[in-house]
């Protein structure tokens, strides 16, 4: 049975991830209570973002330009201010306690801290390029992560071009993709915590 | 000859939409338009893409409404072609009808 009320979550995701969000998210809203079904008023959500995005970015190459820039910058900063020193401690912290060094983090429990280390500078590089181009936010970090996973898709191909000839490799593609998962997931979630003016803005 | 930006397939429809409702003209009226119209489903939030890019051209203007509670408290955005809009349309008009003319292929609404 179709609820009266439209999608909260779906209407959650276009107020985040979407530029004039309050403005369309009303047009939504209102169409939904004049029969559209839940499909549409999801495809409508995906599409407004889908398409704001590439818009955004089409109108502002500079900004795109610099906003990957960004990224890139706070994430080599922080891998050599932030994830290397932690690395380094939590090494000498478990040698300091007799365990044994970090070879593999999925070896020990107490190993599987390090896993999410990488993502400390995720978090902050999704944060910084949010916080600076914060009217298109939503469009610059995707362009960010987009970046990253470009950087990243060499060795995942050689990694899986290695696990079809060899399923020896298969547990190190495994491996990968969880690392790098989480890693875009700690962008996104940093870009998220950007504090969301737009609202505020289409609303003037 | 001097350069200039041309309006597109969509924005032609937006543009044409928007003088069609006037003072209605906001994201609702303006899709069911091009939708009845142009007999498609078209995502609203490619009309207020081509809308958010026909305003930093200069040819459309907006206002935000009142909030209403059918919107879950939320306000509309009213929408109307600027002069330079209106120029910018005739223009698109005249160049697509020279275009048009003389082309055997189109004769007798043919194509």
């Amino acid at each position: 049975m179709r609820s009266s009320q439209p999608p909260v979550v779906a209407t959650w995701v276009l107020t985040r991830f979407c530029n004039r969000n309050e403005v369309l998210a009303g047009d939504l809203v209102e169409e939904y209570a004049r029969g559209r079904t839940v499909v549409w008023y999801w495809r409508q959500v995906v599409m407004a973002i889908l398409v704001g995005c590439g818009s955004e970015i089409r109108m502002h190459k500079l900004l795109t330009v610099r906003a990957v820039i960004t990224g890139w910058a706070a994430l080599i900063l922080s891998s050599y201010l932030i994830t290397l020193p932690l690395y380094k401690l939590y090494s000498r912290a478990l040698g300091a306690l007799g365990l044994g060094p970090l070879w593999f983090w999925w070896w020990h429990y107490y190993t599987y801290p390090i896993v999410f280390l990488p993502c400390v500078g995720g978090f902050l590089s999704g944060w910084l390029v949010a916080r600076f181009h914060r009217t298109y936010r939503v469009a610059m970090v995707t362009m960010y992560v987009l970046s990253v996973a470009l950087a990243r898709f060499p060795e995942f191909f050689r990694l899986a071009t290695n696990s079809v000839s060899n399923s020896r490799f298969v547990p190190y593609l495994v491996n990968y993709l969880l690392i790098e998962s989480l890693f875009v997931v700690s962008i996104l979630l940093g870009g998220l915590r950007s504090t969301n003016i737009e609202t505020a803005r289409s609303l003037k | 000859m001097r350069k200039r930006d041309y309006l597109g397939n969509f924005e032609l429809m937006v543009m044409l939409a928007l003088l069609r409702l006037g003072e209605d003209a906001y994201g609702v009226p303006i899709l069911r338009e091009i939708e009845e119209r142009g007999g498609r489903e078209v995502a609203l939030g490619s009309v207020y893409a081509t809308l958010g890019r026909l305003e930093e051209k200069g040819l459309v203007s907006s206002k935000l409404g009142e909030p209403t509670p059918e919107r879950g408290g939320r306000a509309k955005r009213y929408f109307h072609v600027t002069v330079q809009g209106l120029r910018e349309v005739c223009e698109t008009k005249r160049v697509l009808k020279k275009l048009w003319q003389g082309l055997p292929q189109l004769q007798g609404g043919a194509a």
